[in-house]
């Protein structure tokens, strides 16, 4: 089995799962509560949380637990619109954000905030400069997904964060769910005021995702209840899967240093390899993350491929995977991103992880070819 | 060191090892995402369903009625904001209870920061709010009422089966935080006049993260959240299925024992008071047990420090709490009894008892001999 859909979800960490199950046994407490038990459970509540802190290099920063990215990135685009309304209506992000940013900012659209959508150049990218270009006095928030789930776009979040320090009305987010211990920031020094993290792309669970909070910059919270978490995020805290996110986060960090290199040339290869089989085509830029290669095959079907390789027990996604519901229809994000229409309609995502070898690697170029001549002959017949 | 007697699980509850041996295998194995289109995905995508059908059955719902949230928190938020918002230009009028859990109430605080005018009604003396006292709070702009099924202080069931039908006739919006209430209450919810119910996995000794909207069909929803489709984009986001899985396991297991929990936390319940009042001690039994949840007890006792008591009472072993554990971080009086009574002695003083798994007979006897011992001398 080659699993190389890492970007929609991992497969937990043994060590994740043991952090997990340990945790809901001995500190089931309620962390609110105020006996030993519940003091005990927000001690390992608020440990989880400092090891976070520390691994980001994070002084000044609330680490909130939410429910997963979807609700971070929601929580940061509504709240802070909400919260910085009088200041200006305008709001930057790009054409490739994650669904959780792009709806969410077509929803502000809709409820009459200003909203600029920046596209790639012809070269796949966004630079620093055409980000910043779009700042107005009116800008109250500027929101840069780091790496493009769809693309592996690499956008130069932490350039960005420093230019945006001359604009103090405007705060900056970054969906950082695929850069994430993956192609580490700085985030306090680059001026970043939100970040969203999704552990169960990391190894991690589902269920438990993470937003830093510059402790300055403010937010109007989605949810009214207790007084958990500075009153920003109220509800139970989930003190098992907190735990679970901070183990999951060490660990792919572990692996970064040892893997990343590994994987920067698996990608390369296959990109290049699969570059070789005629009719594919490579969607993602040169300056793109190792772990997500974006290739299409104008003219054939896209869900076609992805279930011939899954025959062979190899799987890939067409796009993101909170996008599938019509699964023929484009990738949104390829269309947006300039891409004509044959092309975004036949798009593959391949992404990986540490877990992947370059014997997988050989074995999906062989697969690809494989199905994507036969689908030619198939055609030509 | 003895073993330490866990009477708080209204506050939350351990995870049933069955529960957890029913997430264990979508952890380490069958880890897909549910919206992939492979078999990783499709195998979830199965899961996630079949737990929802599990859910369905067990409180009389239909598939489609039911959308997976963070928690009762996001639940009870989602039904009065899409109650609210949706109905708006029908009315502006709401009608809550003083009682509420703070998932429900500062969510009705929160919209009359937004133009609303919202009434909340106040408790009889024992803690319930009568269907008759909600008739009378109607207006001809009134959108939305709600109402919670079981209080999580006093345990008291609200008369909610009445208060919908008055509603259902008049074509206004009912909700109900149902979160105390799945653990020993039937619900046959599509048959029922209510709206919206809102659940949660880790009161009834599933996993934490996870909780349940039930949206009567034709009901609005308004998502508070948008970017995936999931949930038919009421809800998006990758679906958290192991504690999904894990939510229907516990649900399903409450099916099953349903009767026998009610009968051991009621004789728990029946064992303490008969301590209580064979002792010397004062005390006040907050509620009317016959119209409460069986797994909750609220006693005050006037005289006492309620901090006092409850740090012996730590030092003992025993994990009770004055208020909900979302108050309890506060050291305020419970909202609750301060609505019931105006006898500061009384609502000042609560203890909240709540019974669940593991808890035994013995338990039960010498948590009421732990109180009665320290109250004594406190008193």
């Amino acid at each position: 089995m080659i699993y190389f859909d890492q970007s929609a979800t991992t497969q937990p960490y043994p060590e994740v799962i043991s952090s997990y199950s340990e945790a809901a046994g001995r500190f089931f407490a309620n962390p609110a509560s105020l006996h030993p038990l519940g003091t005990e459970a927000e001690q390992v509540t608020e440990q989880a949380k400092e090891k976070i802190a520390r691994q980001f290099n994070l002084e000044n920063y609330d680490i909130l637990s939410v429910s997963g990215a979807t609700e971070a990135n929601n929580m940061v685009l509504q709240g802070a619109a909400q919260m910085y309304k009088n200041r200006g209506d305008h709001i930057v992000t790009t054409v490739l954000e994650h669904a959780s940013v792009y709806e969410t900012a077509k929803r502000l659209e809709s409820e009459g905030f200003r909203v600029t959508f920046v596209s790639p150049d012809d070269d796949g990218t966004i630079s620093a400069e055409k980000v910043i270009n779009e700042i107005t006095d009116q800008t109250i928030l500027v929101s840069v997904i780091h790496v493009s789930h769809e693309l592996g776009t690499i956008l130069p979040v932490e350039e960005i964060g420093r230019k945006i320090k001359d604009y103090p009305k405007a705060r900056f987010h970054v969906d950082h769910v695929q850069g994430a211990c993956k192609l580490p920031i700085n985030i306090e020094k680059s001026g970043i005021d939100y970040v969203s993290l999704s552990p169960h792309k990391l190894h991690g669970l589902k269920g438990s995702g993470l937003l830093f909070k510059r402790k300055s910059a403010l937010l109007k919270p989605q949810m009214n209840g207790g007084g958990q978490q500075g009153a920003n995020r109220p509800g139970t805290e989930n003190t098992a899967g907190l735990a679970a996110a901070a183990k999951a986060l060490r660990i792919s960090e572990e692996n970064r240093g040892a893997y990343v290199n590994d994987i920067r040339r698996l990608n390369e290869y296959l990109s290049s390899e699969l570059a070789k089989i005629p009719g594919v085509e490579i969607n993602s830029p040169e300056n793109r993350s190792p772990f997500i290669l974006n290739v299409s095959v104008p003219g054939m079907k896209a869900e076609a491929i992805v279930q011939s390789l899954a025959k062979k027990d190899i799987y890939i996604s067409t796009k993101s995977a909170c996008s599938s519901n019509d699964i023929h229809a484009p990738s949104r994000i390829l269309a947006e991103a300039g891409f004509e229409h044959k092309r975004a309609s036949s798009a593959l995502r391949l992404s990986m992880s540490y877990k992947n070898s370059m014997d997988e690697v050989c074995e999906v170029i062989q697969a690809m070819n494989r199905v994507v001549s036969e689908m030619k002959e198939v055609k030509n017949s | 060191m003895k073993r330490a007697i866990y009477m708080d699980h209204a506050a939350t509850a351990p995870v049933d090892r069955e529960v957890a041996e029913a997430m264990q295998p979508y952890m380490t194995e069958m880890y897909g995402n549910p919206s992939s289109i492979h078999q990783f995905g499709r195998q979830t995508r199965k899961a996630v369903d079949d737990a929802k059908e599990t859910m369905a059955s067990a409180i009389g719902a239909g598939y489609n009625e039911l959308i997976f949230t963070s928690g009762g928190t996001e639940a009870d938020n989602l039904a009065v904001f899409s109650a609210a918002y949706s109905r708006r230009d029908q009315g502006k009028h709401l009608i809550t209870t003083a009682i509420e859990h703070h998932a429900v109430l500062h969510a009705f605080n929160h919209l009359e920061t937004q133009g609303f005018d919202v009434t909340y009604l106040k408790p009889d003396e024992y803690g319930i709010v009568s269907a008759k006292a909600v008739e009378e709070a109607i207006t001809a702009e009134t959108t939305l009422v709600s109402v919670m099924y079981g209080n999580n202080e006093t345990g008291m069931i609200q008369p909610v089966l009445d208060i919908a039908e008055i509603l259902n006739d008049r074509g206004i919006l009912f909700h109900t935080d149902a979160v105390q209430a799945l653990g020993t209450e039937s619900f046959d919810l599509s048959a029922s006049p209510i709206d919206y119910a809102a659940f949660s996995a880790h009161k009834i000794n599933g996993p934490k993260g996870i909780g349940l909207l039930y949206v009567k069909e034709g009901a609005p929803v308004l998502p508070m959240f948008h970017g995936g489709e999931q949930e038919k984009k009421r809800r998006p986001g990758t679906e958290n299925v192991p504690a999904i899985v894990g939510f229907a396991a516990a649900v399903a297991k409450v099916s099953a024992e349903k009767e026998t929990r009610k009968s051991r936390y009621a004789a728990l319940k029946e064992d303490m008071l008969q301590r209580f009042s064979a002792s010397a001690v004062h005390y006040v039994v907050n509620g009317d047990q016959d119209r409460s949840l069986p797994h909750i007890l609220n006693i005050s006792f006037p005289g006492v420090n309620i901090e006092a008591l409850l740090m012996n009472l730590d030092m003992d072993g025993l994990a009770v709490s004055s208020g909900s554990a979302c108050t309890a971080g506060s050291v305020n009086p419970s909202h609750v009894l301060t609505a019931m009574t105006d006898d500061e002695a009384i609502s000042h003083t609560g203890l909240r008892i709540s019974f669940g798994l593991g808890n035994t007979n013995e338990d039960a006897a010498a948590a009421a001999e732990m109180i009665i011992r320290t109250v004594k001398r406190l008193q």
